[in-house]
């Protein structure tokens, strides 16, 4: 209920937009009611005038006949349009919210680093989102408006016809929905995991179908897949068989209720205590009356799902309200050292990744990270940018007016001063020119130009017909990974940041590109703090030192050429083929 | 997630078609279903005049209650039937889905494993994936929903007419007459409405795609301190697209209202005509009350049809995808091949090309020889044919298989599956399936013991970690060997190729830093297995390459070097180059 409530807080802004649709989808739905009792009238009262011979005022009967099925028609394109609208109004404003919150959460939280699913589960509950209004807070208002008016008119005719409709009303609206709804929402967990199992299975045999072929077991990996496919569909049956019921259920209950009404009057005009055209009017007035209760059961079987969506979203965003405030120093742009005091991070119990690491850096000065996977390189670096938050030792920023504890930075500020290459680089739908304008969003296209020239992107650029302005990503131009790099390097030399974190920057590129981006760096770079983690025997000569990390701890601290004369283990390290 | 292409009018009823033929596990289910809902419509005809009568003895024959109960107790039987006919028919058409479903699946799957590896991996496995999950699961409602409504939209206004026209001819004409107008209509306003229609889904599912595409890349915007400027971008576009597609909306509703107030006119002019044919006299009260509860049943199948729109859509365009995989070409396996003779004592390479279809990379003129023992190394570039090299005398091209000799004999000679069970392969990121650590092992030898199996572990350095998972051997392994570090992944991978216990290793050495006791402990299994068996590796380590017996170097599709370390060394080729790549920049 308080989900509930949060949710429609939130739809506050639209709430005129809202209602109108809502005024709207009510009054198509009682003109319907109407149109179908006043036609069972109009019929009755006109074979009675016929067979008594009398004359008989039809004009107003049809007049209110054709008022209703133009009110009708009208009303339901107006709806139709408004509640779209409105629902697009929400949606955007829906997106932003979430887009704020998770934008505003650091990674630890977000655990975005770590799992690609939170972002699949984030579109199904963004998605649950989107057609909250639609399909459950718009059935339920027209719900509460429409039902009140027919009741109030069929218990003008009749008081127990109204009673019985009244009931089937809610078993059908309402009781049964909820039970479904409430039912759903147990099984949907089964057919989540289910259809999690069968999409590990097939994603398995496609990964693994050379290994599959070596070992002779395609067949019965086939076998399985074939048994967890059968599986996951009885599971999604046992859904379809209780709607199914249901439909059945209510086709049964609303009938009953028309036969109910007729046995309830029939005695009544008998005995001459009700009109006899009144028979005709209310059984298809009782059958028309179901109409205000038709898109509730929808309403009430997506609810749960709706409102587990919206808690999972409230949950990131109650996150954020206790993250702690950060004390708001700022730093201006400045050659900066870094220096790292006694940096302790643990995963969990068992993974200890930095055991009480100290490293300064001056400024200016162009450093390595080396080591193999889990020494401990990445997790620095996060803690370096704040995605991760620190738990135990300092890091430090060496200004021109003394040291700078970072986390008294403001999260601008501090990525003002940071510019970070990831390995992990997401290449967004958009444009060239929009990805490269991330990094500098007043770049001029000259700028643009002469960045992708120093990245070596300059011959692919010139053979795109729609240069800065082809589209890439998701419903663009396929990029190589090595194309990505060096857009990635093209937006790191775009940023004007006086520290410089480049994560394997010359991953992916051939040996002549990889040269001349090293060049570049270097030059371009002169005057920045460069912290690199890399392999490249080319990139770690070109360093003023480089730190070697061993199992959370720093093992040697020199130039490459020292090193390589050293220590045989770090000649095995850097020298791959 | 992306985008799709609508297909157009063409490829639909291909498309159609395509689905029309891989439905026949449930063909007989889903015409059963269609059955059971065309007798739910002729009993809901039957309860009509039941009621129409009912009423009609009540209010003009002064009936009284006991007097119609021979009416009203059929009509409580008849909607207790239409209940359970209902149910019935829902049941069986969403039960011939599951079936259809479950069988296209199946048969995507063989299809797939018919093709290959190479085919998969031209396509994205991502793709695939989508199609085999998603894909599939998208043809539900069009089986479930759409197929019935077409029948009932032909089968239910057909059955009205038979049963109107006896009763009342007039009225019977008034329904035929304007029966056709609604497709009519339909098509007139359709063609235009449907494209209107589909730009609305692509829309909304663009729409969709920007907002996801930014969440996915939101680390990268918060380095970039672009958050708050996307913010604002991401209401904006919201907003733009709600413009427009309103403005889109605006015309396509036009077309429903425009069906909706025709169906209501031609309701209201059956009630009309009808109601003056009984002021009149003309017509008895009971068929006027029939024609007037039949008139909006004859239209709302009609009606409905579009409401199935979307089903229809969705299934036709994971169709799209699926009617690629099934028409893709295939090799047949010729008959009569034979098994590879034992023991294998060379095996040899002769002129070896193969390019990729629709791209120059490939390998192209190789020859080599390998003995029966050894450890082979090959080194080169990302992209300069070793993994080429490694499918094709694997067997998994085909078209190559001619010029690779077992014994001097053509691979195209013998049985791909005979010459797979020579052979070990742990390739660069070994697959751990989603079943226990035990199974994953017993892929490479079903019959293997557990003693075997620890044994196994053992020589791979993997027993300790085993035993210390919670449930040891029995211990499911997640996605992707999920909660394992690549170092022990590698172990297990290399546990089951020692399981094998073939005469030919081949490896695809971890690029990535594994930590250095994993590294040390790989080098030593394959420098043993190479004392008794072949070994090919394709070496990203100083440590392997200098223990290889002969190594290859590789560059652009062909072997340009090769010899021991030793030689290679002396000639300051591009092996040379490739050791020294750290002291020759400056």
């Amino acid at each position: 209920m308080a989900n509930f409530i949060r949710l429609l807080k939130l739809c506050r802004p639209h709430i005129g937009m809202l209602l109108l649709g809502a005024f709207l989808s009510t009054l198509t739905v009682l003109a319907n009611v109407g149109l179908l009792a006043i036609s069972g009238w109009f019929l009755a009262s006109m074979a009675a005038a016929g067979i008594a011979s009398v004359h008989m005022n039809y004009f107003t009967p049809a007049g209110v006949i054709r008022f209703l099925a133009i009110v009708r028609t009208a009303s339901r394109y107006g709806e139709r349009l408004i509640t779209h609208n409105a629902t697009f109004l929400l949606l955007s404003d829906i997106r932003t919210h979430v887009f704020k919150t998770l934008s505003q959460l650091n990674n630890v939280d977000l655990a975005m680093s770590r799992s690609a699913d939170l972002v699949n589960r984030m579109q199904n509950d963004v998605d649950a989102l989107d057609t909250f209004y639609l399909h459950v807070l718009l059935p339920i208002i027209v719900a509460i408006f429409a039902i009140p008016v027919v009741m109030l008119f069929m218990n003008a005719y009749n008081p127990n016809v109204a009673l019985v409709c009244f009931t089937a009303l809610m078993i059908v609206g309402m009781i049964v929905p909820t039970y479904l709804g409430i039912k759903f929402s147990k099984t949907a967990i089964q057919e989540r995991e289910q259809s999690a199992l069968l999409r590990a299975q097939l994603s398995d045999t496609l990964q693994g179908s050379r290994e599959l072929m070596l070992f002779q077991a395609s067949a019965k990996m086939l076998a399985t897949c074939d048994h967890s496919s059968k599986v996951y569909n009885q599971q999604l049956h046992k859904r379809h068989c209780a709607l199914a019921n249901s439909n059945g259920l209510t086709l049964l209950i609303t009938q009953l209720t028309m036969l109910a009404s007729v046995v309830i009057l029939i005695p009544l005009i008998s005995s001459n205590q009700v009109a006899h055209v009144e028979l005709a009017m209310m059984s298809l007035f009782v059958l028309a009356s179901f109409e205000t209760v038709l898109n509730l059961p929808n309403a009430f079987i997506q609810l749960p799902n709706t409102l587990s969506a919206a808690s999972r979203i409230f949950e990131l965003e109650d996150k954020l309200t206790s993250a702690p405030v950060t004390t708001t120093m700022s730093v201006e742009k400045q050659p900066l050292g870094v220096s790292f005091t006694h940096i302790d991070y643990r995963y969990n119990e068992q993974i200890h990744a930095l055991k009480k690491v100290s490293i300064t850096i001056s400024a200016k000065q162009k450093v390595a990270l080396v080591g193999p996977s889990g020494s401990g390189k990445s997790t620095l670096i996060n803690l370096l940018t704040g995605l991760w938050p620190t738990q135990s030792g300092q890091i430090k920023l060496h200004t021109r007016e003394g040291d700078v504890d970072i986390s008294t930075l403001s999260t601008d500020n501090r990525f003002d001063l940071l510019t970070i290459l990831a390995q992990h680089h997401h290449i967004f739908d958009g444009s060239l020119a929009e990805n490269l304008r991330y990094a500098q969003p007043d770049a001029t296209d000259e700028m643009l130009l002469k960045a992708c020239e120093q990245a070596q992107l300059g011959l692919w650029l010139s053979q795109l017909s729609s240069g800065l302005n082809t589209r890439l990503g998701t419903a663009g131009r396929a990029v190589s990974q090595g194309q990505a790099r060096r857009i990635a390097i093209a937006q790191a030399l775009l940023r004007n940041s006086p520290i410089m974190i480049l994560d394997e920057p010359t991953e992916s590129l051939d040996n002549h590109t990889k040269h001349e981006v090293i060049n570049t760096i270097m030059s371009v770079m002169a005057d920045k703090t460069i912290i690199t983690i890399t392999h490249d025997p080319a990139l770690l000569d070109s360093m003023d030192k480089v730190i070697w990390l061993e199992e959370g701890a720093v093992r040697a601290v020199d130039t490459h050429s020292a090193l390589l004369e050293s220590e045989i283990d770090y000649v095995s390290l850097v020298t791959r083929f | 997630m992306t985008t799709k292409h609508r297909p157009d009018r063409a490829q639909q009823t291909k498309l159609r078609a395509f689905l029309k033929h891989h439905s026949q596990s449930g063909a007989r289910l889903l015409k059963t279903s269609i059955a059971f809902g065309t007798l739910n419509a002729v009993l809901m005809i039957a309860s009509c005049y039941l009621l129409a009568n009912a009423a009609h003895l009540v209010m003009f024959e002064s009936k009284a209650m006991n007097e119609v109960s021979f009416l009203l107790w059929p009509l409580a039987g008849l909607i207790l039937l239409r209940a359970l006919f209902l149910a019935l028919s829902e049941r069986l058409s969403h039960y011939a889905a599951q079936k259809i479903k479950s069988s296209m699946r199946q048969t995507l799957l063989a299809k797939l494993n018919r093709l290959g590896p190479a085919y998969i991996e031209s396509k994205g496995q991502g793709a695939m994936l989508n199609t085999l999950h998603d894909g599939v699961e998208a043809l539900h409602q069009y089986y479930a929903s759409y197929l019935p409504s077409i029948a009932y939209s032909a089968l239910i206004p057909f059955a009205i007419l038979i049963v109107i026209f006896p009763t009342d001819y007039k009225a019977g004409l008034i329904f035929l007459l304007t029966a056709p107008l609604i497709p009519f209509f339909m098509i007139l306003v359709g063609h235009k409405a449907e494209e209107l229609n589909q730009q609305r889904w692509q829309q909304l599912s663009v729409l969709g795609n920007y907002f996801l595409d930014r969440v996915q890349g939101l680390t990268q915007l918060k380095l970039f301190n672009a958050t708050r400027t996307e913010l604002a971008h991401i209401a904006k576009i919201s907003d733009d697209f709600r413009s427009s597609t309103m403005s889109v909306l605006k015309v396509a509703f036009l077309s429903a209202f425009a069906l909706e107030f025709f169906a209501t006119i031609s309701v209201a002019l059956v009630a009309v005509i009808i109601g003056f044919r009984l002021f009149f006299g003309t017509l008895d009260f009971a068929t006027g009350f029939v024609v007037l509860l039949l008139a909006p049943e004859f239209y709302l199948p009609l009606r409905q049809m579009g409401t199935h729109y979307h089903a229809r859509l969705e299934g036709i365009s994971a169709a799209a995808d699926m009617i690629d995989i099934i028409n893709a070409e295939e090799q047949l396996p010729s008959a009569q091949k034979k098994p590879v003779p034992l023991p294998i004592n060379n095996i040899s390479a002769k002129q070896l090309s193969f390019l990729y279809p629709d791209s120059k990379e490939g390998i192209s003129d190789i020859n080599i020889s390998l003995p029966e023992r050894g450890l082979f190394a090959f080194v080169g570039d990302s992209g300069a044919g070793k993994s080429t090299l490694f499918d094709c005398l694997l067997g998994f091209h085909h078209q190559a298989n001619t010029h690779i000799f077992i014994n001097d004999t053509p691979l195209s000679h013998y049985e791909n599956q005979s010459w797979l069970q020579n052979i070990a392969w742990i390739p660069q990121k070994p697959t751990l399936f989603y079943m226990s650590v035990a199974d994953n092992l017993r892929l490479a030898n079903a019959k293997a013991t557990h003693t075997q199996l620890e044994h196994a572990a053992a020589k791979a350095g993997a027993l300790e970690f085993i035993q210390a998972l919670p449930q040891g051997f029995d211990t499911l392994l997640g996605e992707q060997g999920e909660g394992l570090s690549g170092g022990q992944k590698q172990r297990i991978a290399l546990a089951r190729a020692f399981l094998k216990d073939a005469p030919i290793l081949m490896l695809d050495e971890p690029s990535a830093h594994l930590d250095s006791q994993t590294e040390q402990l790989i080098s030593k299994a394959i420098t043993d297995y190479a004392k008794h068996s072949l070994v090919l590796v394709i070496a990203h380590r100083l440590n392997t390459v200098s223990k290889a017996d002969n190594i290859f170097v590789m560059q652009h599709g062909h072997i340009i070097e090769q010899g021991s370390y030793k030689q290679l060394n002396k000639e300051k080729g591009t092996f040379w180059q490739l050791l020294n790549a750290g002291a020759q920049h400056g």
